[in-house]
């Protein structure tokens, strides 16, 4: 996997770029927009973390620039202008996600992922969680790679889970993912499911957090 | 009378305007009214004189039988022609319009309905006024005309004129001077503000005087010295807020550089990945302080704040804020939960969000591990209420007043808050006309904190 970084501060960047290096991508870092663009044009990346206060043109245009020449790879935005009005117009020319300086590293390592994780669910059909591996083609899951059985329902409720990571997922929205399924599913019942799925997901570390009064969180194994 | 509408005029354009012209138009009906007041009596007198000399004529009219002749002395006539300055002329003609004496100068008249009757004619070029008197038996009357030029008249019209113009004109132009002087000098006090007003630093925020001002301004004043008195406090309260910020900074910051000074010169490993763990505890620190420095900044009442009002679902927030401070309070063993239900406020989505996240972090930062932060949220009535409860050691009753000032820490709290998240809340509460209300836990143990909103319409 390999990752662009759009940072002017070079301390900052280093910083990414190693933090990316520990965990396993490959990081390229260049300091503005015009040389973002002319990377971008010859080589081929996953994911791109995009600085809105750029010199020149600033981040909100590299990233229109960047849709409009057709890249459709995800865009993390990192900002020192922490108002959400920014964020929220970055996410509006084409941003996938936001995070506001001053940021830890393993919260910035977690939306990477996820956001690159996300993205291969659209383009390919398989897609990999920590030890787990899911394939939507032909319907299978694999645990630390060994086969593992997952009927319909435990199925999209991981799915579901697994794509909103790391944020919690409510029980209302994990009912309506089982819709197709049964047309009144009560909460209950997703408890009956989360249950199952805990006891098949344990042995790789994997964890479904209850998060009192709303739902749950699918929790990665921490890699050190 | 429209650019009297217009906003822009001075109050000294708009006096001159309401007092100059009207002046002059009254200067104009005063000269017409005055004109004829008197032209009307003095024509009156030369018409008497002109009727005198036809009832003289018509004594001298012998009637015998069906013929009448007029018998005038010469001597008579030169009294009856004698005048400084107009040509009389006079004729008499009976009812069968034929002329029995005086000038062919002077054709029929046809009698009006008045006796006598007074008409303005031509001989030649020359204006001349007339006068016909009926005169004799009605059957069989004679017709006396008696004219004269108007020269006479004239010259009175021209005296009359110059007599009323003349003074009035000097009268206006007058007022009009004196008005402008007296508008001047009323006007001067506001002048004098205004350059005392203009004159001023933007960092001078002592009242004007209101010695010499004028009754109708001094409200004005008034209200202009109490805008100043509160910028002045509020300037007073944004040093002392930055001399409390920069200290608040400058405390982890010391700490940040000893411990790198330390790091730097310690040998031991061991040591220095403890040293590196404090840092970065100091630098979360210094983050959290300057985040919330920025939040408290930006909640401050500003004129886009209406703009940003929508409906926000506040269950929909709040389950938001859980993703946010899961790790948080996991980091910390505290079991965070959540009782939600749904409610509809109009609120400014942002600020909202900043307003739930400090409730929570402060339970979280107050609670010993092991504890429990319930967040809850709904609407009743009227109101949608946002509410966090903790078990943490709880507000004393008599600080509770006090927690929501900047900077302000509960004693002996062992948090590691910086003081500002309350301040923060309580901020953007009253830019939602939302109420904090703070009390005990269940049991009477740790803090609740409830904030009602009115719900969106």
């Amino acid at each position: 996997m390999r990752i662009l970084v759009v940072e002017d501060d070079s301390m900052v960047a280093n910083g990414i770029k190693e933090a990316l290096s520990c965990t396993g991508y490959t990081a390229d870092h260049v300091n503005s927009a015009e040389v973002a663009e002319r990377v971008l044009r010859t080589e081929k990346f996953d994911l791109a973390i995009v600085d809105l206060g750029l010199p020149k043109a600033d981040g909100h245009e590299l990233i229109r620039r960047m849709r409009r020449a057709g890249h459709d790879l995800p865009v993390l935005i990192l900002t020192a202008r922490d108002s959400l009005e920014d964020c929220v117009s970055g996410l509006d020319t084409g941003a996938d996600d936001f995070m506001t300086k001053p940021f830890r590293l393993p919260e910035l390592i977690a939306r990477v992922r996820a956001l690159i994780r996300r993205h291969h669910s659209v383009t390919s059909s398989r897609f990999s969680y920590g030890e787990l591996e899911m394939d939507n083609a032909s319907h299978t899951a694999h645990l630390n790679g060994k086969e593992l059985e997952l009927p319909g329902r435990e199925w999209s409720l991981l799915e579901t889970l697994l794509m909103s990571s790391p944020s919690v997922v409510s029980k209302d929205k994990l009912v309506q993912s089982l819709g197709g399924w049964d047309s009144d599913l009560t909460p209950n019942a997703v408890e009956v499911y989360v249950s199952r799925l805990r006891a098949k997901l344990s042995p790789a570390g994997i964890q479904i957090r209850t998060v009192r009064g709303i739902g749950y969180r699918l929790d990665e194994p921490v890699t050190a | 009378m429209s650019l009297l509408r217009h906003r822009n005029l001075s109050i000294r354009q708009r006096l001159l305007l309401w007092l100059v012209p009207p002046l002059i138009l009254l200067w104009g009906l005063s000269v017409v009214g005055d004109y004829h007041l008197t032209q009307d009596p003095a024509e009156e007198a030369f018409d008497r004189a002109l009727l005198d000399s036809a009832l003289a004529l018509a004594a001298n009219l012998k009637t015998e039988g069906r013929t009448t002749r007029l018998s005038l002395s010469p001597e008579a006539e030169a009294v009856l022609r004698f005048d400084g300055t107009d040509h009389i002329y006079f004729a008499v003609f009976d009812d069968q319009k034929r002329q029995l004496a005086g000038d062919h100068e002077l054709v029929w008249q046809s009698p009006g309905k008045a006796n006598p009757t007074y008409f303005r004619e031509k001989i030649g070029d020359e204006p001349i006024r007339i006068v016909l008197y009926q005169s004799g038996a009605k059957d069989h009357p004679t017709y006396i005309q008696v004219a004269e030029t108007t020269h006479k008249r004239q010259h009175l019209i021209q005296r009359l004129l110059g007599a009323l113009v003349w003074p009035n004109l000097l009268l206006i132009v007058a007022a009009a001077v004196l008005i402008t002087l007296g508008v001047r000098s009323a006007l001067s006090p506001l002048l004098r503000l205004r350059d005392e007003v203009a004159a001023r630093s933007s960092r001078d925020l002592q009242p004007l005087t209101t010695a010499s001002v004028p009754g109708e301004v001094r409200p004005l004043i008034d209200s202009l010295n109490r805008l100043f008195g509160l910028l002045a406090q509020q300037a007073e309260a944004q040093q002392r807020f930055l001399a409390n910020a920069a200290h608040q900074l400058k405390t982890p910051l010391a700490a940040l550089q000893t411990q790198l000074e330390l790091a730097s010169m310690d040998p031991d490993p061991a040591s220095v990945r403890v040293r590196l763990q404090q840092l970065e505890a100091v630098t979360e620190r210094v983050t959290h302080l300057t985040h919330q420095l920025l939040a408290l900044a930006r909640s401050e009442p500003g004129a886009s704040m209406a703009v940003q009002m929508r409906d926000v679902d506040l269950q929909k927030t709040a389950e938001q804020i859980a993703s946010s401070y899961l790790d948080f309070s996991l980091e910390r063993s505290i079991d965070l939960g959540f009782e939600l239900a749904p409610a509809s406020i109009k609120a400014v989505p942002w600020l909202l969000q900043e307003l739930l996240g400090n409730l929570v972090d402060n339970a979280l930062r107050y609670t010993s591990a092991g504890g429990v932060v319930t967040v809850r949220c709904g609407s009743y009535g009227e109101h949608a209420f946002f509410e966090v409860e903790d078990d943490g050691p709880g507000i004393p009753t008599e600080e509770r007043s006090r927690i929501f000032d900047r900077f302000y820490r509960a004693g002996d709290l062992m948090g590691d808050g910086c003081g500002l998240g309350l301040a923060i809340v309580r901020e953007i509460a009253d830019a939602h006309n939302a109420e904090v209300i703070v009390g005990a836990g269940v049991n009477d143990k740790g803090a609740r904190f409830r904030v009602h909103f009115p719900l969106a319409a």
